[in-house]
């Protein structure tokens, strides 16, 4: 293995292309009026869904009317006092014992105006698998928290997993689609089927 | 075989082919939306070119400092020299841990290494779990597009397939109906798989992390779930700081379909608890290219498959004529600098329009350097006999001004009183479906001295 | 402003009209024109198929007949991208090759660019399908090209618009490569065919009566798809119908 490892670099060294310098990251780059209008405006574009509450109590309530009727949906929420787990993340082993949960509740930290795009991170979800194997996501972000640009959401990030933050983070935007079949978009692909952003005003 | 030969095999299906050419195009049309919603696009380009080209020029530093991070958070990293050490790498991995299924989320770098046949014929079962790589294994072929792997296949086709091997309702076509019926599949293969093997999209030197870019959400079930993830990159894939996912987060989806930013994007830095995250270093011919001046840009490509949806060959001639893992303008650049004679038609499978350069996020020259290739093919003497003895009797003709006077007077005239039964012949390529030009009596210099001649009288 | 004519062999060869058109409307805009008997090709063909010897000595002609003019004109975008963009890899530095490269012009950017025409006279009761050839549009900037993201512009266009009565049609891909790329209509020749047909169904719906473009090269081969479908559209390069030349009759396909 050290062998290989000598042996790239050593060829990586010595085949370097030409000097080039590091362009500057400090630029005008695209920014919005009013910039949580336009992150709902992109995010319905991606198939995703936001609704703008007072509190977290309504967006409890929003949550028991989307639920209504399905008594039985097997739900796990990290946002307290939005929706009531059915499962308590922490205390599953393995991260299969979610398979069968419909609806997981979540914090995101950020949203990205330009893309429509959620920062998530899995320092509180024990098995970082809920984001993706539930049915369907609802995350919970305060509204004041969007910025205009994907440059302005890594100067957000600087520092993350320099040291002991979090292992994991995603840009989540929408819900998992493919178009592989003759481009016709698909909602649902092996992800979750909707996403509901409940922005805290 | 030849890409003409096999283009032309494609375009005998003239229905398909126009389906091909539309659907691709559509994606393409797609993209200048996408990308004329962003004012500062062209700067972003740039930029991101600049980057790419400034980790180039330092390689073996910002590899070492990747190594060096990715160890510090609990990553073990392996190097590969080639294709055949990356996928023992994997196999005795696999074997250490006793599995015996792993599901794979898209990368074109396991499909250069030909990992799928090594690892099914020791033993393991290989599942992808991108829909279309998925599709395109179950018929046994390889992927024709870098991004879109089943973009040859129309839903009909993969209806059969899916009731074949999935038992779905027969002639079912519907595409929601059979992603569903995927998804199910999928699920059950992701839940009970052994390990989960990624490819990567970028490696940041600063932290040591990799990015992982799809819209299923395939590559995050197939990582949150196995107790073992495997990453497997060239060593081109590195860019120097976090920041720089700045840029090429704003470019990557865009000029690949045309959304905003895909829907997930994620950022894997540590082994989840428990979890045991491995990362293969792969050279496999890259550190070669480097040195080369004409054609080590090739190295800065993000394999968004912009080039390929705009290219207008690569359209109507489908991705498996290219008879390469990587086909379009990007696959006949880097395909041929590799291995000249296996590829030598590729560089030639290109009108020149330029087109590609012009779409590349990273503004690789792509077809200056088909052009350059063609030179390289035409001086190692792989140029076939059909191109080269053309050119050498025009040489000759144009460098002699009398001979080529004398011979366009003979020619015309020869064109203009042969039957046409021996102008539009088998050997004239040209008139297979097209006619001549009207042949003039005149050509432009007999009659521009005509002209001036009746003006100084 | 004294211009050396530079016209490609196959125009030379196949449409004298479009090289008496460009005389014609260089001397229309004051130009003085001459004409070196001595050329012949400009080295593309040999270039674009990797002969990089063969084509540095016809190149080298070239060099040769053109070195006196202030400035060399051609009708042709593709041959003037030869001579300012690749000649630079076939001699390396060389200042005659630089030289050249900079006093060498495609007829509608020289009108545009160095003589500083807006309008051109004249009437063109038609309506008009512009073929963009890539190598003016995108190697020489004749235009925007679709892909990239800047103000539009396009240079040949302009000139026809002044035209009286000239309505250009809208196409549904407005710079989609025609198929011809020189050897490659040969070696490549279903692709080639099929992308030509490709553009002309797109005039075809369009409404083009008449086919234009700065490149002849295109229009022999789209045009020569057209006649062999007996396709009722006319072909003409631009600089035929900014001279005000007539719209040429079909001609059927000979047997």
């Amino acid at each position: 293995m050290s062998s290989s490892r000598k042996h790239i670099l050593q060829q990586v060294k010595a085949n370097r292309a030409a000097e080039f310098e590091l362009p500057s990251l400090d630029q005008d780059w695209q920014t919005f009026g009013d910039p949580l209008e336009r992150f709902c405006e992109v995010l319905t574009s991606t198939g995703g869904n936001s609704l703008r509450v007072n509190d977290l109590a309504s967006a409890n309530e929003w949550f028991e009317q989307r639920i209504s009727g399905n008594a039985d949906s097997q739900t796990i929420s990290l946002v307290e006092g939005v929706g009531r787990s059915t499962l308590e993340l922490d205390q599953l082993e393995t991260p299969q014992e979610l398979s069968g949960l419909d609806w997981a509740i979540l914090p995101a930290e950020f949203g990205v105006a330009e893309n429509g795009a959620l920062w998530v991170t899995d320092i509180n979800a024990k098995h970082r698998a809920v984001y993706y194997l539930c049915e369907h996501l609802v995350l919970v972000l305060p509204a004041s928290q969007v910025v205009h640009n994907m440059p302005q959401a890594y100067e957000r990030l600087a520092g993350f997993a320099t040291d002991d933050t979090p292992p994991f983070g995603c840009f989540i935007a929408g819900p998992s689609k493919t178009a592989d079949i003759e481009q016709s978009l698909v909602i649902g692909a092996q992800g979750p089927r909707s996403l509901d952003v409940l922005l805290i005003v | 075989m030849s890409h003409a030969t096999a283009a032309r095999e494609f375009i005998a299906d003239s229905q398909r082919t126009k389906w091909h050419d539309e659907t691709i195009w559509f994606v393409r049309h797609k993209r200048d939306l996408a990308a004329a919603s962003v004012p500062e696009w062209e700067l972003l380009r740039s930029t991101a070119s600049a980057i790419k080209r400034h980790t180039l020029s330092r390689l073996d530093e910002y590899l070492e400092q990747f190594e060096q991070n990715a160890i510090r958070h609990g990553i073990k990293v392996h190097w590969a020299r080639d294709a055949a050490e990356h996928n023992e790498i994997v196999l005795k991995l696999l074997k250490e841990k006793g599995v015996t299924n792993i599901v794979k989320s898209k990368s074109m770098l396991t499909e250069e290494c030909g990992l799928n046949p090594y690892l099914e014929a020791a033993g393991i079962e290989v599942v992808d779990t991108d829909l279309g790589e998925r599709i395109v294994q179950m018929r046994k072929e390889h992927p024709s597009h870098i991004v879109l792997p089943a973009i040859h296949i129309k839903k009909e086709e993969v209806g059969e397939l899916f009731h074949e091997q999935l038992g779905t309702e027969a002639g079912a076509a519907d595409p929601n109906y059979l992603t569903e019926a995927a998804r199910n599949h999928l699920r059950d293969k992701l839940l009970n798989a052994g390990a989960g093997l990624t490819g990567v999209n970028f490696a940041i030197a600063e932290t040591g992390g990799i990015v992982v870019c799809t819209n299923e959400g395939n590559a995050d079930l197939g990582t949150a779930l196995p107790p073992i993830h495997i990453a497997s990159m060239g060593i081109e894939k590195l860019i120097p700081r976090l920041e720089h996912l700045g840029v090429f987060l704003r470019l990557l989806a865009r000029s690949a379909t045309g959304q905003p930013i895909t829907a997930y994007s994620s950022h894997f830095h540590r082994p989840r608890e428990g979890q045991e995250m491995h990362i293969i270093l792969v050279d496999n011919g890259r550190s070669g290219i480097l040195a080369d001046e004409d054609f080590n840009r090739s190295l800065n490509c993000i394999r968004c498959g912009a080039c390929l949806n705009t290219c207008p060959v690569y359209r109507r001639s489908g991705g498996h004529s290219y008879h390469a893992t990587v086909p379009g303008p990007i696959g006949s650049v880097i395909n041929p600098v590799r291995d000249p004679a296996k590829f030598e038609s590729l560089p030639f499978a290109c009108s020149l329009c330029g087109s590609c350069s012009e779409v590349c996020p990273v503004k690789i020259p792509l077809h200056h350097q088909l052009y350059a290739l063609r030179g390289v093919i035409a001086e190692r003497g792989l140029l076939p006999l059909s191109k080269r003895a053309p050119l050498w009797f025009a040489t000759a003709v144009f460098r002699r001004p009398w001979l080529y006077r004398a011979g366009g007077r003979m020619a015309r005239m020869v064109l203009r009183c042969l039957p046409r039964a021996l102008v539009y012949n088998r050997l004239n390529p040209w008139g297979r479906q097209r006619e001549l030009p009207v042949v003039p009596e005149q050509s432009f210099r007999r009659a521009y001295a005509d002209r001036q001649a009746k003006r100084s009288k | 402003m004294n211009v050396g004519l530079f016209i490609p062999c196959y125009i030379d060869q196949f449409y004298p009209r479009v090289g008496l058109a460009t005389v014609d409307l260089l001397e229309r805009f004051g130009a003085t024109v001459d004409y070196p008997e001595q050329q012949t090709c400009c080295g593309q063909p040999m270039a674009n198929t990797g002969c990089q010897d063969d084509a540095r000595v016809v190149a080298e002609h070239f060099l040769q007949t053109f070195k006196d003019y202030e400035y060399v004109v051609a009708p042709s975008g593709s041959c003037v991208a030869m001579v300012r963009h690749h000649y630079a890899g076939l001699f390396g530095t060389d200042a005659r090759v630089e030289a050249m490269a900079k006093k060498t012009f495609e007829l509608c950017e020289f009108l545009t660019d160095v003589v500083g025409v807006e309008q051109v006279e004249g009437e063109f009761p038609f309506r008009v399908g512009l073929h963009n050839a890539c190598h003016g549009l995108r190697e020489l900037r004749l235009g925007n090209p679709s892909e990239h993201m800047a103000q539009p512009f396009n240079k040949v266009a302009s000139l026809l618009a002044g035209l009286r009565g000239l309505e250009l049609v809208e196409l549904s891909r407005s710079d989609d490569c025609c198929g011809f790329g020189g050897t490659f209509a040969v070696s490549e020749e279903a692709v080639s065919c099929q992308m030509g047909n490709d553009r002309l169904a797109d005039h075809e719906s369009a409404g083009t009566q008449v086919l234009a473009s700065a490149d002849m090269s295109c229009l022999m081969h789209l045009g020569g798809l057209a006649r062999r479908q007996n396709k009722p559209l006319a072909v003409m390069h631009v600089a035929e119908i900014l001279a005000g030349y007539e719209v040429p009759q079909p001609s059927p396909a000979r047997s």
